[in-house]
């Protein structure tokens, strides 16, 4: 039997977030969705997902503090991937070294982040 | 048919081809065209900064899946600026810009949700 990946977003931008949906439902994922960091902790523990895709900006807990989270207080280390603006080249440095494993910049094409996502759980299995 | 503002490379690419989802996809984007643009006036008319950066910032990843570029730099300035707590004193013209090139590109949009 084929093993279905979970991946949680966690997303506050509604069309990005939905568009992310359809995208990766076709691909054949298990979705989560979470519209801020609190309630993405909240499923991080609860649904136990294989990987997170996180806006760096999102509401109450930013990116940032997510990646911290699943690094320092859970001590996991399934695969986070970050979202981020073009102009927040800190920010995405800052991810790297708190232990993002990848990122896109938006606007990104979604091939490139379903590329990316299968390339990251291809890379875990071998 | 190529619209004079709306360009949908994006919002085709991320609907991958699903018609059902691009609808969905029209169908967002025409409600936050009509909504944000008055709702970040409101909210620059009380001064309250902290929303209209959120209001900005929300809107600006709506954008491009307009793909109309003079809409999307507009905003970014505004998004800048109230970001930046700079040039406040032109925001009411740049946000009053941004709402006209919405309602430009959104009548574009409902032409095109118009044929279902």
């Amino acid at each position: 039997m084929k093993d279905v990946k979970k991946i949680l977003i966690c997303e506050d931008e509604e069309i990005l977030l939905t568009a992310l949906k359809f995208r990766l439902q076709k691909q054949g994922y298990e979705l989560f969705l979470a519209a801020d960091g609190a309630e993405a902790e909240t499923l991080l523990k609860k649904e136990k997902p294989d990987m997170l895709i996180t806006d760096i900006d999102v509401p109450v807990k930013n990116g940032l503090e997510l990646v911290d989270f699943i690094r320092q207080d859970l001590e996991w280390d399934i695969p986070i991937v970050m979202i981020a603006p073009m102009e927040e080249g800190e920010g995405i440095l800052k991810a790297k070294m708190a232990g993002a494993t990848d990122f896109v910049t938006k606007p990104f094409k979604p091939v490139e982040l379903v590329l990316r996502i299968r390339c990251i759980f291809q890379a875990l299995e071998h | 048919m190529a619209y004079q503002f709306l360009n949908l490379d994006y919002l085709e690419l991320m609907s991958g081809g699903d018609q059902t989802d691009r609808l969905r996809l029209l169908e967002m984007l025409e409600k936050d065209l009509s909504e944000y643009p008055r709702l970040m006036q409101q909210t620059l008319e009380a001064e309250d900064w902290q929303k209209l950066e959120r209001q900005a910032h929300y809107f600006k990843s709506t954008l491009p899946f307009t793909g109309y570029e003079a809409l999307i730099q507009t905003h970014h300035s505004v998004y800048q600026n109230v970001k930046e707590a700079i040039n406040r004193a032109e925001l009411p013209k740049q946000l009053s810009q941004v709402e006209a090139f919405c309602q430009a590109v959104r009548s574009e949009v409902q032409e095109e949700l118009g044929k279902g």
